[in-house]
């Protein structure tokens, strides 16, 4: 897993949170309180003197981790996020990818719509998955939240796409050049809270976080930010290899984001 | 660790995402999830093992063998680290080339050996736009070595064919190389192939590594002060612009002009990451408090106040054109949108580079036009500053092209 080079992955990042809120009337960012939309944050600080400038939307299933709402609650007060927490109502009978596409994209459909967001700033990354792979940084989405993988705009330079048809919204994407080591290197360097689930419990820890009912944890002894890094190092495993849902199906995760997935 | 940005050209089937997709495995770099499902797909659509789809993830990509959307792959190896950049190679997606070259440090273009494929429209198209982007140094890898018995003579042939046109557009000397590989058998990719022994240059890895080794950017250090206006923010002390320094570098106090309102005025607080900090340099995103200023739009673009940069309405430019524009046109300059208008003054074959008469837009193909902007932009030569002197098209919302300002 290539280390890149933390300023200047920060400073792009810092670069698109900037455009994202000057060329969109109402931003949101999604925030699962996992660590890369947690990193994210931290860069929108620095970018915006030290204050977040858009809302954060978590989608709550009630099936999250306990860890992860006192983790949310403790964060936003401290940071003064402004915190939309957006219910999904989960269906028990749903699992792994029914589960994520009807429950967390449903939900997020009726925020959105109810606040009128025209940008969701979203931190996934490229090496999570093949297809997170082929996103643009600026990724327009139609009003049914459909992604047109097969004629995506132009995205060169610093000029990213502001075009939107009537009612969609545009996905922002300012963690998209990030490698997992590099959010574990820039949580170091900056000091920055993370869910407590990630760290070993001596036996096994989360590597990426989902909800309760779709993340397995992995075997880990690392307890600390440096642990973890260190074992990225080593490693050659996928990092969501402990969500269900990626891989039950083929071609899931294309079919999830084409429906407006994150 | 300084990522290199390599984007792999060339006409379609000559063998990119195979090319990158085995790099990406012979170098460690690749998951093993990633070789898993390259592995299970491959077996699905009953070929032997195919490494183009560690790059091509989408159903249609694998079903149809074929890129639709660039992508990228990181690659570490022996010190080295570089983002090999897949752009498709059929015509009809060039936008999307465009997009993916359009963050190469250097190009590796693929000319396959076959017989019957060779250098095609496409892939002089895919130099002829590397270079107006202002990319300077490129490998030419002769593919499918294999497919001819691995000789030397149809390397020569294709070399041949091929080296007039790169010099005519400006590829030469030291930053120009050419390699017979086979991308699916691995000759000369990361070390020497036994099959050619005739070649006895550098491998396609040690090439990258030569050319990834002088980076530029950092001249952007050297040149005069730009800055391109985002956006404004409210602290408690007042307004801030906001922004990115293009190049060259800035001081508290020193006095500025922002274009093309022509205000001049002094920096009297500079932030950078959130902190207010003395000076900041080219690549940093800014926030400067330069006292009461009514808001200055994005598009704007701050310079010194004496370097004379100017804002100008008409521009002399060569353009690119990926589809045919309706009336109305706009370009993106700088992160801002106006509206334009177009007088072509002359085709260009980006076939051979070759300026020939014309006054009509030729899909897929170039020409050298006068635009007339709307509003006065402090557009500057490309050969000055890239950031200024470059611009997207678009008509009906639609990208349709890019242009430099010559």
């Amino acid at each position: 897993m290539i280390k890149q080079d933390l300023d200047s992955i920060e400073t792009k990042a810092e670069f698109i949170l900037r455009e994202a809120t000057s060329r969109f009337r109402n931003v949101a960012a999604l925030w699962s309180m996992g660590k890369d939309s947690t990193v994210m944050l931290a860069i929108a600080r620095k970018a915006f003197l030290g204050k977040v400038p858009f809302p954060v939307i978590h989608i709550d299933n009630s099936i999250d981790f306990p860890e992860a709402y006192e983790f949310r609650d403790s964060l936003a007060k401290k940071w003064r996020l402004n915190l939309i927490v957006a219910e999904s109502a989960i269906k028990r009978n749903l699992i792994g990818a029914a589960c994520c596409g009807k429950n967390k994209t449903e939900a997020l459909k009726t925020v959105m719509a109810e606040y009128g967001f025209d940008a969701l700033i979203v931190s996934i990354r490229r090496d999570e998955h093949g297809i997170r792979a082929k996103e643009r940084y600026m990724s327009p989405r139609d009003k049914d939240f459909k992604w047109d993988y097969k004629n995506q705009p132009a995205e060169l330079w610093d000029n990213y796409t502001s075009k939107l048809d009537t009612d969609g919204h545009v996905r922002i994407h300012p963690l998209l050049d990030w490698n997992e080591i590099d959010i574990w290197r820039y949580i170091k360097r900056e000091r920055i809270p993370v869910n407590p689930l990630y760290f070993s419990n001596g036996r096994q820890r989360y590597r990426s976080l989902g909800c309760t009912h779709c993340t397995t944890p992995l075997k880990s002894k690392a307890k600390t930010v440096e642990g973890i890094i260190k074992e990225l190092e080593a490693d050659k495993d996928e990092e969501r290899s402990g969500r269900s849902m990626d891989k039950e199906r083929e071609y899931v995760m294309q079919k999830l984001r084409a429906l407006g997935y994150m | 660790m300084e990522i290199i940005n390599a984007a792999f050209l060339g006409n379609k089937d000559h063998g990119k995402s195979t090319l990158i997709g085995n790099m990406l495995m012979l170098s460690g770099s690749a998951t093993q999830a990633r070789i898993d499902e390259a592995k299970k797909y491959s077996k699905r659509f009953h070929k032997d093992f195919e490494p183009a789809f560690i790059l091509d993830s989408f159903a249609e990509e694998r079903r149809e063998g074929m890129t639709y959307d660039t992508t990228r792959g990181e690659m570490e190896y022996r010190g080295s680290a570089f983002a090999l950049i897949d752009v498709p190679g059929h015509e009809e997606l060039i936008k999307n080339m465009i997009s993916g070259a359009s963050y190469a440090n250097f190009v590796v273009l693929l000319v396959s050996a076959k017989r019957g494929e060779g250098v095609t429209k496409q892939t002089k198209r895919h130099l002829f736009l590397a270079r107006m982007m202002g990319i300077g140094k490129a490998i030419v890898a002769v593919n499918k070595m294999d497919t001819v018995e691995y000789r030397k003579e149809r390397f020569d042939e294709i070399k041949e064919d091929i080296q007039p046109f790169l010099e005519e557009i400006g590829f030469e000397g030291r930053d120009l190389f050419f390699i017979p590989i086979s991308a699916y058998y691995a000759d000369n990719l990361l070390g020497h192939s036994k099959n050619m022994k005739w070649y006895t240059g550098r491998s396609l890895f040690e090439i990258m590594r030569l050319l990834g080794g002088n980076g530029e950017g950092k001249e952007a250090g050297r040149l005069p002060l730009r800055i391109a206006v985002q956006s404004m923010l409210n602290d408690d002390s007042g307004s801030v612009v906001v922004g990115k320094i293009i190049s060259g570098k800035l001081q508290l106090g020193e006095q500025i002009m922002v274009l093309p309102q022509g205000l001049v005025r002094r920096i009297r607080r500079v932030f950078v990451g959130g902190k207010a900090v003395k000076a900041a340099r080219a690549g940093e995103n800014v926030a400067l408090g330069i006292g009461n200023v009514e808001t200055i739009p994005r598009g704007s673009v701050i310079a010194g106040k004496h370097d004379g940069l100017v804002a100008v309405d008409r521009i002399n430019a060569l353009i690119f054109f990926s589809r045919k524009p309706e009336k109305d046109i706009t370009i993106n300059f700088c992160g801002a949108e106006l509206g334009a208008s177009l007088a072509i003054l002359n085709n260009i074959d980006v076939t051979t580079g070759k300026r020939i008469a014309g006054k009509s837009i030729k899909p897929l193909g170039a020409a050298d036009a006068l635009l007339r902007t709307s509003k006065k932009i402090p557009a500057e030569p490309f050969e000055k500053n890239h950031e200024l002197g470059r611009f997207t098209v678009y008509s009906k919302g639609l990208f349709i092209g890019i242009g430099i300002v010559k």
